[in-house]
């Protein structure tokens, strides 16, 4: 047969593939890019807040006049890099990351599956991502800019302002279309593909945290689908779905039917936006859990527990939302409810951190780059969780909401967090991804840099909080006389921020330059570990494993008595 | 087992559709009576058991493993609590600015 | 459909012993579970904004009862003829799988034409989205709601219509792809009986 299959041409291979390993190297380029420049968002922001009214060198006449007149950013501009930076990290940046690119690509390796059940809808949830991405994008060129209210949209404000808050609510449909065909994929593939021996108990941590993130994904999604088709119908419309009665706009009483309440939005937004934060932190911590278990060449201590909290996890964080919502006038008894909801909630992540940390001991710990990520990972993450509890109570809630502390709180458990783990991640699995290494020092000239830059940025926004330094101050708290003695600290993190910009060059240069130029591995298994995805050559082939994968038992099987090796493969019948 | 559990039995297929048919005229006759509480409890019963006898016979629920359908409850359960949380929030929180008119 | 694209992925056909199900009739539970959160998200707004309102206009007074109600026989008529239609496909007696097929997708236009005729009346009343809260929940109520209607009489005439040819590659696969639509279908009725009850009657 001369004549080329079709499926075989470049476009079907690499672009319009439903291979899960290209959809998930498809979702990691697209995300990373998007980490990028919502990074980028805040280091602009960053002048601002530590130079106030000041003009911006060198760059700050690209944003055009309607922007920053004379390089001085304008307080509706400030508003609108805030919302987009908040809105890209989360839904373009780490969840796709995290769920999309290394969910994509190791859940049907670690269970032994050729790929996902859907393959296709795999593909069309790419794709729809990237629309939406591109949306998102687009709205930066309207005539009015992109949305300005902040990535949680809340109204009157929304519903009210101009048309870059319309494209959000597109954009935000697309991903949430996107993210529902994904997480159906991943569940019936988890439940239907698992390689025969391999039972739930058998499956590795990170398989675990990418089921219990896709059912929260499934069902917590909709109801901020629900209410951004009332708020698309309060801009589009006229209805009043978040519009009281009475309401006055720029001085003058709206010209809405009124009968609706603002509070539904944030209950709305909230009932997803706080599964949402689970869904960021359990597939890093799967990451974490495999790099951990591979450098410790020992078995994951507590693994029953970690489940169990892990799914225990899934069920609580339905029902603590409304810790968000503690200054909006609720009543007693129900806060009463979501302080213990929320006390309840920490436990299993309490549990599932100390669980790594005492697998740490007695280990023969291996400190190569990704262990260095995961092993940051650890206190930083676990630091970031506990400046969360006065958070989750309400009375130490009311001076510390919508201040610094909690920006300071969630960036600890996402930045030096998350994103570590996902860092770690890159550094773990681009030897099966590519077949070749990246480069150790410039990884270090990463790693280091980028550890002790994240603390001098987001510990001080602690003690500002503390100090009652609000959120989305466009001039950084200038204004307010009672906050300047801790302004100082805004140049401090600026410039951290800054240097901390510059300690990336290193990964992006790593990055790129060892897929052409690093050093090639000689093993399919250059970790050693024991997990399946590092049973198929490098790199996997369509279609995944070579010969069929049987699992004799489970995933952390190292340094076994009587065994030659430090490590037992699943897939190996002697150990 | 040569007996396909989810072969459609056809007599029993018309007695639960009048079943149906029944329900929605008697929901319909219910809301006429105007009742306030017991109307909308009674309402929201017959809906759901309307719902029920929909899911469990032409969905064939009733041939789903038992943890399925324990899953699917304990879903109900969880998602009905959840609905009605606005309405028991309500009753405590303070009233609406437009309610103090005149203060 | 590439070949070796079908060999990829098993239990596409027969259920896998330990769960139960075949990968479709799985991933179409989920979806269902995630528009049971969609609209019940909805019925929450709608209880809030009721619940916390100064005053409620008299539903029944607004809404055309009689013809919701005709509307929700004819949805659940649809929804047995679907049945019908599966169990001739099981019978593998295609001609009445048809039928019955086209039987559904009728009795859903029929719904879909007396909703527009509520609507008609609505707009004629100068009654719009806007008009008043009640209005505004009616129609994104209804309205997504026949959004749905709408995606399930594509996808049901695109099984008696051109999707039927995949019944020639495989005879099992196409029933289960009919018993899942039917699934949705099922599911289509449930949300019409509680949006009727909660919209119409309360």
């Amino acid at each position: 047969m001369t004549q080329k299959n079709p499926m075989h041409s470049f476009l079907h291979k690499y672009v319009f593939s439903s291979d899960h390993k290209v959809i998930g190297i498809q979702y990691g380029l697209t995300s990373l890019f998007f980490l990028l420049f919502g990074f980028i968002l805040i280091m602009i922001m960053r002048w601002q807040l530590a130079y106030p009214g000041q003009p911006m060198p060198y760059a700050g006449n690209i944003f055009g006049e309607n922007n920053m007149p004379g390089g001085i950013m304008l307080p509706e501009f400030y508003n609108q890099l805030g919302a987009m930076h908040g809105t890209i990290m989360v839904f373009l940046g780490v969840v796709p990351l995290g769920f999309g690119a290394f969910g994509n690509y190791l859940v049907p390796l670690q269970i032994g599956a050729r790929d996902m059940a859907f393959p296709r809808l795999n593909m069309l949830s790419y794709w729809i991502f990237f629309v939406a991405g591109f949306l998102m994008l687009l709205s930066f060129f309207l005539p009015g800019g992109p949305t300005g209210n902040g990535w949680t949209a809340y109204p009157p404000l929304a519903d009210f302002a101009h048309d870059g808050q319309t494209i959000w609510l597109f954009g935000m449909f697309l991903i949430i279309i996107s993210s529902l065909f994904s997480s159906i994929n991943v569940i019936v593939t988890i439940f239907q593909l698992r390689a025969p021996g391999m039972s739930f108990d058998r499956l590795p941590f990170f398989v675990w945290g990418q089921l219990i993130t896709a059912f929260l994904l499934l069902l917590a999604f909709p109801p901020l689908e629900g209410a951004a088709f009332m708020q698309l119908m309060d801009r589009l419309l006229g209805t009043s779905f978040f519009l009281p009665s009475g309401l006055f706009v720029n001085g003058q009483v709206a010209n809405v039917s009124g009968g609706g309440n603002a509070l539904l939005w944030q209950h709305l937004f909230w009932f997803l936006g706080h599964p949402e934060v689970y869904v960021i932190i359990l597939p890093a911590l799967g990451i974490v859990t495999e790099i951990i278990a591979n450098n410790t060449r020992k078995n994951v201590s507590g693994f029953d527990y970690m489940k169990y909290s892990v799914i225990f996890l899934g069920f609580v964080s339905f029902i603590v939302w409304s810790h968000h919502t503690y200054l909006t006038g609720m009543g007693t008894n129900i806060t009463a409810f979501f302080q213990t909801t929320t006390m309840i909630v920490s436990i299993p992540s309490v549990i599932i951190i100390t669980a790594l940390f005492i697998t740490l001991w007695g280990g023969s710990i291996r400190f190569n780059l990704p262990m260095l990520f995961a092993l940051a990972f650890l206190p930083m993450f676990g630091f970031g969780g506990l400046t969360g509890l006065p958070l989750g109570l309400a009375a130490t809630d009311i001076p510390l909401h919508d201040t610094y502390y909690v920006i300071g709180h969630f960036h600890y458990v996402v930045a030096p967090g998350v994103i570590f783990a996902i860092f770690a991640g890159i550094y773990y699995w681009f030897p099966k991804m590519t077949g070749r290494k990246m480069n150790d020092f410039l990884g270090h000239l990463h790693f280091w840099p980028t550890l002790v830059c994240m603390n001098i940025v987001f510990f001080p926004m602690l003690i500002m909080g503390l100090e009652g330094v609000n959120r989305r101050l466009y001039d950084g708290g200038e204004t307010y006389v009672f906050m300047h003695n801790v302004l100082h600290w805004n140049v401090i993190i600026s410039w951290a921020a800054w240097i901390m910009a510059i300690a990336q060059i290193p990964f992006i240069i790593n990055f790129f330059g060892s897929i052409l130029k690093g050093e090639k591995v000689n093993s399919d298994n250059p970790w050693q570990s024991t997990t399946l995805e590092w049973a198929t050559p490098t790199p996997p082939p369509h279609g995944n494993f070579t010969k069929p994968i049987t699992v004799y038992r489970g995933p952390y099987a190292y340094s076994l008595e009587g065994s030659s090796k430090d490590y037992s493969p699943q897939n190996e019948k002697d150990i | 087992m040569e007996e396909n559990p989810n072969k459609i039995d056809f007599k029993r297929d018309i007695l639960i559709y009048l079943g149906m048919i029944s329900l929605t005229a008697l929901i319909v006759f219910i809301s006429h009576l105007k009742l306030k509480v017991l109307g909308t409890v009674l309402i929201v019963g017959i809906a759901s058991t309307e719902a029920v006898v929909v899911g469990y016979y032409f969905m064939h629920l009733m041939t789903k493993k038992k943890t399925i359908q324990l899953v699917l409850l304990l879903t109900v359960i969880v998602f009905l609590s959840l609905l009605f949380w606005p309405a028991w929030d309500i009753g405590y929180s303070p009233r609406p600015p437009s309610e103090y008119v005149g203060n | 459909m590439h070949d070796t694209e079908f060999e990829m992925v098993p239990y596409k056909i027969e259920a896998r012993e330990d769960t139960g199900l075949y990968n479709a009739k799985f991933a179409i539970w989920l979806f269902l579970a995630s528009e049971i959160m969609l609209f019940g998200s909805l019925f929450s707004a709608y209880i809030l904004l009721r619940v916390g309102s100064l005053s409620w206009p008299v539903q029944s007074e607004f809404l055309n009862v009689p013809i919701g109600a005709l509307n929700s026989v004819i949805l659940v008529t649809s929804s047995m003829f679907i049945i019908r239609a599966w169990s001739a496909l099981k019978a593998d007696d295609f001609k009445k799988f048809q039928k019955y097929m086209w039987l559904t997708i009728t009795f859903a236009i029929v719904f879909l034409c007396f909703k527009g005729v509520e609507y008609a009346q609505h707009f004629m009343h100068h009654e719009y989205p806007k008009t008043s809260v009640f209005l505004a929940l009616y129609f994104l109520l209804t309205g997504l709601h026949a959004l749905h209607i709408i995606g399930g009489i594509i996808v049901n005439i695109y099984y008696v219509g051109p999707g039927s040819r995949l019944r020639a590659i495989n005879k099992q696969w196409f029933i289960n792809r009919v018993e899942i639509a039917g699934l949705y279908w099922h599911f289509v009725d449930i949300v019409w009986i509680f949006l009727f009850s909660m919209l119409y009657l309360l």
